[in-house]
């Protein structure tokens, strides 16, 4: 009886430690070492912040250079390299506690002399940064001592903390910033786990593990990204196992990943909206009953189920769902005869013709886009060109000042990039920033949006600002200075071996944070 | 007596091939409003991708358009921008080489020696870049073929000029004083005509091959034309999900020009023709 | 043999005259501003006008020509007016990558098809040689870059056994040198075949049979021999050929190359890239027809005294 007994109890104590142990090891414990290959689609020409119009230089530029402040998964704003700030009273000074010990890849400890370097730089006029007018609210960087700074503005800032936290707004290397200036492009000397250790133009960039990191040591021995322009090519390779994680792969083969053993899709809500936009100074685009036409001409639903096989959603705003300041405009439907109403009621029973514009490769499934649109309008009598330009060229022809501007029709799509509504209306909706002044390519005015763009700056109370954003949301889709279309979806697959891959809402994939299982 | 036969046997049978599949394209190009079952531009987004099937026999493209509709009216454009790039090459480079031929002195030979620079490159290069310098497009993708293949034909026609110069009826008629123009036309030419020709059908094939890899680096036609270098380009990403819309473009390239250059290969043995 | 290669060797030396003339002038039948060409999309204002000083469009072209030519000798081959890279460096790689391609798709083809072209030569109207016209007829009409896409989908897809894409190894040289070669072995095979056949009808083979050479001997040592010149321009023909497949070859395969670098340079219009490109191949071709010219007078003794 006695021997039975203890038999049991060393079975049950067993059993328990055993359940114990497995419960505890059911978290996977993060491995160190390896080299990540991040394959994507499009080249990477520059990693100065300020300059990029690609976000996967973003991707690369969140491992090696670090904000003030950062988001979390959930959206709240959580210290990164500044540990404290508050603001005045007035609303025009931001003051930030500097994290003390930071190193810079360069060797020195960050002070708020990089920090004013940084921002001195982004916003220098001679440097011409194409994304400066994000962070043109600060007006001054002050250094109040070592490791605190003061950012002035000459008003009240509503989004400043989004703006921070934007991939652009990383704090460099005064060195650098001293010796590169505004050819920074290959030296973004940041405070990141990992290191620029060379690339080569075109094809590859490679970022090492930094050992001075002040999070500790960052799992990754190397992170190297690789361009490969074929979608094909792409898919095909992480299927060999030549490639750990791949972006943008076509519709089609989202499904056929999903559907492999081995490899792990995600879809990530992304804050860019696709839209085909008008260059609203020259007719017919001038009338906005043509604009509408064309918006009720399109049929988004099959565009996201045909095109995109349901990666993406429908477009109801210019900014995408995810983004502070939302507000969806229930409007244009998918009503072929009313658009050729409109267009009757324009003055152009018979349609008329035009260009559109559209990049090929830059954008998931851009060119299928572009051509389903032509159809589409062109079932209602406008007759559509279809002309690919290659990237570099299509945006200089986009940004052309407007005397000289050929553009009627263009395929793009804007994200968000500090996941405020904020961003969007300072770059692209407020009539101050048509081109060459800032990417106002449509050439969109409404004064009454205007004077609401600038009162929504102010408004710190959240409540009534997003009662103006949204109002100014009704304005914009009601003037249709796009023909709005669909939000993406950020299409990602990996190996299973590849762990705590995140997509963030500010358009980065988040390296940082990524270990390989062995 | 087995051998012989063979070998009529085959030589008939490919220009009875090639003249079948001409006969077939030229049909599918000057009826394509009639035979293709669908419009080739219009898109059924819904059904993209879509394999073949009753509906579609060679299924659907990216955006759901009839694959076969749209190689049918392919057919059309390889056609034309065969046919007229290769006439127009024609009719300029006979010319040049009429008078090089004639004129051997210093005329003849600036002509030739640009020729022979032209003729070191190979055909593909000097067509990319002269769409380099003009720009994408169909017409200009016509005048790059063209421009490529002046060359060869000035080449074959100085070639026969040369060896119909020295004939005795043409040294007659210089004697009686026939003038060169009409030398060079009324007596010159018709000799040159038949390696022209050959040289011509075989260089239809090129052209088309030439197109087809323009379209293909998206140097060609602007969409939505319906161009079966262009739909191999756009079926690329789909080699894996829908190798439909990749494989039946390029068969009907294959095709096409399989039935040129077994016309030209049969026209060549007919006339005797002796292209260098 | 030395005066044949001399005067060959001027030839060369004014082909490539022509050709950078050529290429100097290339930028100036661009439509648009000349500067803005080179400077490339997007750029700033006082990049354009750097550009326009060092292009010194207000001097005579001679001179202009001059300083262009005068900067290559000096090493300066320009930057490239989409990524501002020095074009020495994107070429420089690149060009290696190509010569491996071309030089295993010419290779290839000349090892698969030579023998070929031998065999049906020798076995005339015989199911081989008939087979061997077929296919090469298949061989000259199948585009490059559906070859390639097929193979792809064949081997790499469906199969699974070679890779995508990539280089590095004679894994990932495979696909794309079969790709660039085929249509090569098709014409190399046929130029084969007729020169042969050509020679194996002539007087002196004739003699040699009657002489009593072996089979063997007749074909090896007198026919092919005396068949080669013709070949030999052949297997020189494609090095240009292949050149120009290798843009779609590379294409298809993301295969690092200068035949991709051209397509992507013609397409975004990146002129100084192009110059270069079209000078480095326009020197190779003139090479490569030097050298064919020289081995002729290997294979034929009455040539060097031409």
């Amino acid at each position: 009886m006695k021997v039975e007994k203890k038999i049991g109890l060393l079975v049950a104590a067993f059993s328990v430690v055993v359940l114990l142990g497995t419960m505890c090891c059911a978290e996977e414990t993060p491995q160190y070492g390896g080299t990540l290959r991040f394959v994507i689609g499009s080249p990477i020409t520059t990693l100065a912040p300020g300059k990029s119009t690609a976000s996967i230089a973003d991707t690369i530029n969140k491992g090696l250079i670090e904000q003030l402040v950062t988001r979390d998964m959930q959206g709240t704003f959580v210290p990164l390299l500044a540990t404290s700030w508050s603001i005045s009273d007035d609303g025009l000074v931001w003051t930030f506690q500097l994290r003390k010990g930071v190193k810079f890849h360069d060797g020195h400890e960050l002070t708020a002399e990089d920090v004013k370097a940084t921002f001195d730089r982004m916003l220098n006029p001679d440097f011409q940064l194409p994304l400066a007018s994000v962070l043109q609210v600060i007006s001054s960087v002050k250094i109040v001592d070592v490791y605190t700074v003061q950012l002035l503005t000459a008003a009240p800032v509503a989004d400043m903390l989004p703006r921070l936290c934007w991939c652009h707004a990383g704090i460099l290397s005064k060195d650098a910033v001293a010796q590169w200036g505004a050819d920074l492009d290959w030296h973004p000397v940041g405070t990141g786990p990992y290191k620029f250790d060379g690339h080569v133009p075109e094809e590859s960039v490679t970022l090492v593990r930094f050992d001075d990191y002040w999070g500790g040591r960052p799992y990754l021995d190397k992170v190297v990204f690789l361009t490969v322009r074929e979608d094909a090519t792409r898919v095909a390779m992480l299927l060999a196992g030549e490639a750990d994680v791949i972006v943008d792969m076509p519709a089609a083969d989202v499904q056929r990943l999903q559907a492999t053993s081995g490899i792990h899709v995600a879809l990530a809500p992304s804050t860019r909206v696709a839209h085909i936009g008008f260059n609203c100074l020259k007719p017919p685009f001038d009338n906005v009953l043509v604009r509408e036409a064309c918006n009720y001409a399109i049929d988004r639903d099959a565009l996201v189920a045909g095109v995109l096989k349901g990666v993406g959603a429908v477009s109801d705003s210019f900014v995408s769902p995810i983004v502070w300041g939302y507000y969806g405009v229930d409007e244009y439907s998918y009503q072929p005869d009313k658009a050729r109403q409109l267009l009757a009621a324009a003055g152009y029973p018979n349609g008329f013709h035009a260009t559109l514009a559209t990049p090929q490769g830059r954008y998931f499934m851009d060119k299928e886009t572009a051509v389903a649109v032509q159809d589409m309008l062109g079932a209602v009598g406008i007759q559509l060109d279809v002309k690919v330009v290659d990237w570099a060229t299509y945006l200089s022809m986009l940004t052309t000042p407007r005397d000289k501007n050929e553009i009627e029709l263009y395929l793009l799509g804007w994200e968000s990039g500090t996941g405020d509504i904020g961003y969007l209306l300072d770059l692209l909706i407020d009539s101050a920033v048509w081109p060459p002044s800032g990417w106002n390519t449509m050439f969109y005015k409404n004064a009454t949006v205007d004077a609401l763009i600038a009162a929504s700056r102010r408004l710190l109370n959240p409540v009534e600002r997003y009662a103006v954003v949204s109002q100014i949301q009704e304005l914009v889709v009601h003037d249709a200075p796009w023909i709005f279309l669909f939000v993406f979806q950020s299409p990602s697959a990996s190996t299973t071996k590849v762990h705590g891959l995140q997509f963030l809402p500010t358009e980065a994939y988040s390296i940082d944070t990524v270990w390989l299982a062995k | 007596m087995q051998k012989r036969k063979w070998k009529r046997f085959a030589r008939n049978r490919g220009a009875v091939v090639g003249l079948g599949i001409l006969v077939l394209f030229l049909l599918f190009a000057a009826l394509a409003p009639v035979i293709a079952p669908q419009n080739p531009n219009k898109t059924h987004l819904r059904a993209s991708l879509a394999p073949p099937s009753r509906d579609a026999l060679l299924g659907r493209d990216q955006l759901g358009r009839d694959v076969l509709s749209r190689i049918i009216y392919g057919a059309r454009t390889s056609f034309l921008i065969g046919a007229s790039a290769t006439a127009a090459a024609a009719l300029v480079g006979v010319l040049l080489g009429l008078v090089a031929g004639y004129h051997s002195g210093v005329r003849g030979g600036i002509i030739m020696r640009i020729v022979d620079i032209m003729l070191a490159f190979p055909e593909f290069l000097v067509a990319l870049v002269v769409v380099g310098i003009l720009g994408p497009g169909f017409y200009n993708v016509l005048i790059s073929i063209a421009i490529v293949f002046v060359p060869r034909f000035v080449r074959i026609t100085r070639a026969s000029a040369l060896s119909v110069r020295e004939n005795d009826y043409i040294q007659a008629a210089v004697a009686i004083g026939a003038g060169n123009g009409r030398m060079m036309f009324a007596h010159v030419l018709p000799n040159c005509l038949a390696p022209a020709i050959v040289q011509g059908t075989l260089l239809i094939g090129d052209a088309i091959l030439i197109s087809a890899g323009l379209g293909f680096l998206g140097l060609g036609a602007q969409p939505p034309l319906a161009e079966w270098g262009a739909m191999l380009s756009d079926g690329r990403g789909y080699i894996a999900t829908a190798p439909h819309i990749a494989t039946f473009p390029g068969l009907a390239i294959m095709f096409m020009v399989i039935g040129f250059n077994l016309v030209g290969d049969s026209l060549r043995d007919t006339l005797d023709v002796r292209l260098t | 043999m030395l005066s044949f290669a001399v005067g060959r060797g001027l030839g060369l030396l004014v082909v490539l005259f022509v050709v950078s003339l050529v290429t100097f002038s290339l930028t100036y039948f661009v439509p648009g501003d000349v500067a803005l060409v080179i400077a490339g999309p997007g750029s700033s204002a006082k990049s354009i006008s750097a550009i326009r000083a060092k292009l010194h469009l207000d001097r005579p072209f001679h001179v202009r020509y001059a300083q262009w030519l005068g900067s290559l000798f000096s090493g300066d081959l320009g930057e490239s007016a989409i990524t501002k890279e020095p074009v020495g460096q994107m070429v420089g790689f690149r060009f290696l990558n190509t010569l491996e391609l071309t030089g295993a798709g010419l290779g290839l083809a000349v090892i698969l098809g030579m023998p070929m072209g031998v065999l049906a030569a020798i076995k005339r109207n015989s199911l081989l040689d008939y087979g061997t016209m077929v296919l090469s007829v298949f061989g000259i009409s199948m585009p490059i870059f559906w070859i390639g896409l097929m193979l792809i989908y064949f081997f790499a897809v469906r199969l699974r056994v070679l890779p995508v894409t990539g280089q590095g190894g004679l894994r990932h040289l495979v696909l794309p040198a079969v790709t660039i070669g085929v249509n090569s072995v098709a014409i190399i095979a046929r130029m084969t075949r007729s020169s042969m056949l050509e020679v194996l009808g002539s007087d002196y083979i004739r003699t040699a049979k009657a002489k009593g050479c072996s089979e063997r001997q007749v074909i090896w040592l007198h026919a092919l021999r005396n068949a080669m010149i013709p070949i030999i321009t052949t297997i020189g023909m494609q090095l240009g050929y292949l050149m120009g497949g290798a843009v779609l070859t590379e294409t298809v395969f993301a295969w690092s190359g200068i035949g991709r670098l051209f397509a992507d340079s013609v397409f975004r219009r990146d002129f100084p890239v192009l110059q270069i490109l079209v000078l480095l191949l326009a020197a190779v071709f003139a090479l490569a027809n030097f050298l064919v010219d020289l081995s002729y007078s290997l294979f034929d003794p009455r040539v060097r005294y031409d």
